[in-house]
């Protein structure tokens, strides 16, 4: 049984034109110790399904579907029962550097309230542990009682995944964790993450537009586009033999520092409105080898060999024939 | 805090009172008749008395003159003597009155701030539903009410007619007090009345800070974060976002002081509450002019004092800028 | 011709940025509300004339008949400066030199006919007797009693000189046969004083009335009625909000007051805002020594405490509607300079402006096109919220005793309300409707603006960060 099973989320905002269905039927699962990456262009969903499974989602709802923790049903719990899973089972690292950190109380507070908040132990205990996560994640332990504000955006950040730690989770969510970091900071925030991933067997779910990231981090990459999975496998294979079209856009716009001289490709058109999608393939406005069948039948999410899903009717109609 | 700051804090609030001083000055002198009338009524002091005064605030001489001793006079605390109560200095009225005054101003303003915390938190954090709508025109038609009205009202219904609270006074008369708290409780036992319309008339401004700023605080990282780590929805509310977003309300109690002195003035004439609220109220009616300046001037002290407080306390307050 | 077309496509933006929060204030419930209330309560109050009814300074003054629930009214012809005391007195108070000459009238009204039974008396001829007392006269005045059986042809009964107020009764006899309609079983009496003095004083004591015919005893029952102010009379279909210590129609009051609150709110808050907005977007657009200028001097009138500064300043000034509103506003702008001042500069500060400055465009062009549009939605929302400050400021004023008297709003009404004890006498009908009245346009104001800032205020804000 994996660790995770997400099955057909469908995750809605509602606005004034009508639902904005941002998470459209997403399916996957993560096992134990197992990093997996979801990418995508900003607004295709990918924070939402983080969100969701924290069931954290503001002016909108989780609309179906089920998310499976081990053999708790996450979306059909108590609000009160639901709060003991956060952090102490799934844990979250925004982005520290946006203001993820509470600007009014000591870092120290806010990861001793992480801990207090789910488990018996005195002040001081909690104050220990508080240090011991911050020379974890290489921070000087002396540091707990600074405000945030008195850190670096690097340490920061560094404090924020300390605090995802506090409570020994089995999952850790990191969405964009990194972004609004210098490339240097950027670097070393990521290997940390990495490391202690690997040290801890975290689960991790690693959420990110730069897909260089993602290679990095995860053993296994989910591409979104409009609030659906176009594509999921393990990295490497994504990386070398890249299936869908989107997917192939995707790597073609990473800058290959490499090629002198050459520009990143860039994907022309805008992503679907999400009030009212296309009806078939939600890429085929901007597909360059689309069928006209693409307009009107939505592809399904097909896995073509172990592991390796890609939803894009020309493909699954090339492994069918 | 940087040393800049409050000087330069302090050098405002200077100036504020030094323009206090100087309408004060101004005013009685646009008035036609002998300056010396300013500070001796004609007919009650004798010529000695009136020359002592003349003298005093060199009244006999040129305007320049005349101003530079009002200013030292008026660091002196002296302000001359009132018209009606003469020979009691207007100093001596003034500083009788003063404490009630803040009696009621400050237990007013805290429970103000404390009720409009909650009903803030509360009516931001879920913006646009009922109790939100609610609140804020209740508030906003509370506010709208003029406060010596619900004085009146509050005074008739709850006074007159239920005998639940003093129509009047502020301590019982003649009362022997057997402990501190017997007299404590006396003391809030005749300001529940005035207090209450304080605050039923007055919450509503911070009220609306406070759900201002808990609306755009609840959008904030660190409130997501703060719910992901499984903390109970009253933590996040209070703790975290309320917390945060009290700032701009506790600041605004600064500026806010200046309104609740106004309402301190309604409220006392109406329970005949002996501050300087009712002080200024029987000034007016007895053209009481020194008593009157003087009352003005005290008040404008004390809200440029309570400024100042405020904003120092804000700059505690906030981490951010402390350094 | 191209030049006109741009003027007007100007004066169309000035005038859309007008107008442009009426689309979204449409959608709100708590704005349409107030803006309910404020039409229903300003068509009531400058309709006063219509829906008073009373005059807006007639006292009702009444004689009871017998002792009985009949009233006489009083009209007033030189009305204005006379009252009553609570004992029956009229007099002048504050004389008015330029009236030179008072007629003050009590006459029954058509309800309260009098009738006599004359059946004993036909063949002879009745004789109507009557005995009254008139006191305080000055040199010159004169009283009348008028006599009518149809309400229409009156006769003069009898006539009081002056001099002859020394308290005594007099008897007065009319032949009513000389009167073509003295059948009549009903009988109007009325009495009617011209006085010219400044201390003129018209007071009927008591008056006994009897019918008798020469040679008979009398035949009717002497009867007696006695002047009687209608204060702190209870709400009834005469005066649907009761009367007040003056014998005044509360709801007559309250209508004719209502036009002097408004009109000094809406006055005050429009001065304030116009000086206010413009102080304040002079200071942001041209900077310099102006907004050093203004900025401080506002700075100064926002810390120092309002109210006893407006207290302090109004009891050296004579009290009037002018100086209230005057004083108002010499206090009152430096919160909408300093607002409209920091949009101003944030509106300065986009590309647009200085695109029209290098093309040369004028400063008042710059103005018009550019910051007033985008400035437009404070300024109405602070007009509106300064509406409610005013009108609530002034009545605290007034009710210190420090307003306009000549012009009496809701605020002086409850400074009389509080001056003459009305909670001792019950007549909560006097202290209620003032205060709910400067409540309730208050709130309705105070919605709209509400509404005005979180709709369009707010929304000009987020479009300004994107």
């Amino acid at each position: 049984m994996p660790l995770l099973e997400v099955t057909d989320l469908r995750t809605h905002y509602y606005t004034e034109a009508g639902p904005v269905k941002a998470a459209d039927g997403v399916s996957f699962t993560l096992e134990k110790g197992e990093s997996i990456g979801i990418a995508g262009e900003s607004g295709c969903g990918k924070t939402t399904v983080a969100m969701s499974l924290m069931r954290l989602i503001k002016g909108g709802a989780v609309v179906g579907g089920k998310i499976m923790l081990g053999d708790l049903s996450l979306l059909d719990m108590e609000m009160d029962e639901f709060r003991k899973v956060r952090w102490e089972r799934i844990s979250l690292i925004s982005q520290a550097a946006m203001g993820a950190l509470n600007p009014v109380y000591t870092i120290g507070s806010q990861i001793v309230e992480a801990i207090r908040t789910h488990q018996q132990c005195s002040k001081k205990e909690a104050w220990d542990r508080a240090r011991g996560l911050l020379s974890q994640v290489k921070v000087d332990p002396s540091r707990v009682k600074n405000f945030p504000h008195e850190l670096s955006g690097g340490m920061r950040q560094r404090v924020m995944i300390a605090m995802a730690l506090a409570c020994d989770p089995d999952i850790v969510i990191a969405d964009e964790p990194t972004t609004a970091l210098d490339v240097v900071t950027q670097v070393q925030v990521l290997r940390l993450l990495i490391d202690l991933q690997k040290r801890l067997d975290l689960a991790l779910i690693y959420i990110s537009h730069e897909l260089s990231v993602l290679g990095q981090a995860c053993d296994k990459i989910i591409i979104m586009y409009a609030g659906k999975i176009v594509e999921m496998g393990p990295t490497a294979k994504i990386f070398s033999e890249p299936k869908h079209p989107y997917t192939q856009k995707l790597l073609g716009s990473l800058m290959d520092i490499h090629a002198a001289g050459a520009f990143p490709e860039s994907i022309p058109g805008q992503p679907p409105d999400l009030i009212d999608p296309p009806k078939g393939c939600r890429f085929w406005p901007r597909c360059t080898t689309g069928e006209a069948i693409c307009e009107t039948e939505e592809p399904a999410l097909v896995e073509i060999e172990p592991g390796r899903f890609v939803a894009c009717r020309q493909l699954n109609k090339a492994i069918n024939e | 805090m940087s040393r800049r700051w409050l000087v330069r804090r302090i050098g405002v609030a200077i100036v504020v009172l030094f323009v206090a001083l100087l309408i004060n000055f101004i005013l009685p002198r646009l008035m036609p008749g002998d300056a010396a009338d300013i500070y001796a009524t004609a007919g009650r002091m004798t010529e000695q008395e009136r020359m002592a005064i003349v003298q005093r605030f060199g009244l006999d001489q040129p305007l320049w003159t005349q101003f530079t001793k009002y200013i030292v006079n008026s660091f002196q605390g002296n302000f001359g003597y009132s018209f009606t109560y003469y020979p009691s200095t207007v100093m001596s009225k003034v500083v009788q009155a003063l404490p009630w005054s803040l009696f009621l101003i400050i237990n007013a303003m805290i429970l103000q701030v404390i009720i409009a915390f909650i009903l803030g938190a509360t009516s931001a954090w879920k913006a646009g539903g009922k109790f939100d709508a609610t609140t804020q025109a209740l508030s906003l038609a509370l506010w709208a009410t003029p406060m010596f009205w619900l004085a009146m009202l509050a005074l008739y219904f709850f006074g007159a007619q239920l005998h639940w609270f003093p129509i009047g006074g502020q301590a019982t008369a003649a009362a022997n007090y057997s402990s501190f708290f017997e007299r404590i409780g006396d003391y809030y036992y005749h300001a529940t009345l005035p207090i209450a319309v304080l605050v039923i008339n007055q919450f509503g401004g911070y009220q609306l800070i406070m759900r201002n700023t808990m609306v755009t605080t609840i959008k904030e990282h660190y409130i997501t974060t703060a719910e992901a780590k499984g903390v109970s929805e009253r933590a996040v509310k209070y703790r975290h976002a309320a917390r945060n977003a009290m700032l701009p309300m506790v600041t605004s109690v600064g500026l806010r002081f200046s309104l609740a002195v106004a309402g301190s003035i309604f409220t006392e004439m109406i329970f005949n509450y002996n501050g300087i609220g009712r002080l200024i109220f029987q000034s007016v009616q007895m053209r009481d002019y020194p008593v009157l300046q003087g009352c003005f001037f005290i008040l404008s002290c004390s809200v440029i004092i309570a400024n100042l407080l405020v904003d120092i306390l804000y700059h505690r307050l906030d981490p951010r800028i402390r350094h | 011709m191209q030049d006109q077309e741009q003027r007007s496509s100007w004066w169309q933006t000035a005038l859309k940025s007008l107008f442009a929060w009426w689309p979204e204030f449409r959608k709100s419930k708590i704005g349409i509300t107030g803006l309910i209330i404020v039409v229903i309560m300003t068509t009531l109050i400058l309709g006063a004339s219509v829906f008073a009814s009373h005059g807006p300074f007639e006292k009702d003054i009444s004689i009871g008949w017998g002792g009985g629930n009949r009233y006489w009214t009083s009209t007033w012809d030189n009305q204005g400066d006379v009252s009553l005391t609570d004992e029956g007195v009229a007099y002048r108070s504050n004389p008015d030199p330029s009236i030179t000459e008072y007629h003050v009238r009590f006459q029954s009204n058509g309800s309260i006919k009098r009738s006599f039974d004359l059946s004993n008396t036909l063949e002879v001829g009745p004789h109507f007797t009557f005995q009254a007392k008139a006191v305080s006269f000055a040199d010159g005045d004169e009283a009348t009693c008028l006599v009518s059986a149809d309400g229409v042809n009156w006769r003069t009964a009898a006539i009081w000189e002056n001099g002859d107020d020394d308290g005594t009764y007099h008897l007065y006899e009319i032949d009513l046969t000389t009167d073509p309609n003295w059948r009549s079983r009903n009988y109007w009496i009325a009495f009617e004083a011209d006085m010219s003095s400044s201390d003129a004083n018209f007071y009927i004591d008591e008056v006994a009335v009897a019918l008798s015919a020469p040679g008979y005893s009398i035949v009717s029952p002497k009867d007696s009625f006695e002047p009687y102010a209608k204060t702190y009379e209870a709400p009834s279909w005469e005066h649907i909000l009761g009367t007040n210590s003056q014998s005044e129609d509360v709801w007559s009051r309250l209508l004719y007051s209502g036009q002097n609150s408004l009109m000094i709110g809406f006055v005050a808050a429009l001065l304030i805002t116009s000086i206010g907005s413009g102080l304040g977007l002079m200071s942001g657009y041209f900077g310099g020594l102006i907004e050093e200028l203004v900025m401080r001097l506002a700075d100064i009138l926002l810390i120092l405490p309002r109210l006893p500064l407006l207290i302090v300043l109004s009891a050296y000034l004579t009290p009037g509607p002018w100086t209230v509103i005057m004083l108002l506003t010499v206090t009152g702008w430096a919160g909408i300079a300093r607002s409209t001042r920091a949009q101003t500069l944030s509106v300065k500060e986009h590309s647009y402006v200085e695109a029209s400055k290098s093309v040369g465009a004028s400063h008042i062009r710059i103005i018009v096109q550019h910051i007033l549009p985008n400035v437009a939605g404070i300024v109405i929302a602070a007009f509106v919220m300064e509406v409610v400050v005013a009108i609530l400021v002034e009545s605290g004023l007034s009710f210190l005793g420090l307003g306009s008297l000549s012009h009496p709003t809701w605020g002086v009404m409850l400074h009389f309300a509080q001056t003459d004890a009305a909670f001792t006498w019950n007549a909560w009908w006097w202290i209620i409707p003032p205060g709910a009245c400067i409540a309730l346009l208050g709130l309705a104001f105070a919605y709209i603006g509400n509404t005005l800032n979180d709709r369009f205020v707010l929304r000009l804000g987020n479009r300004r960060k994107g």
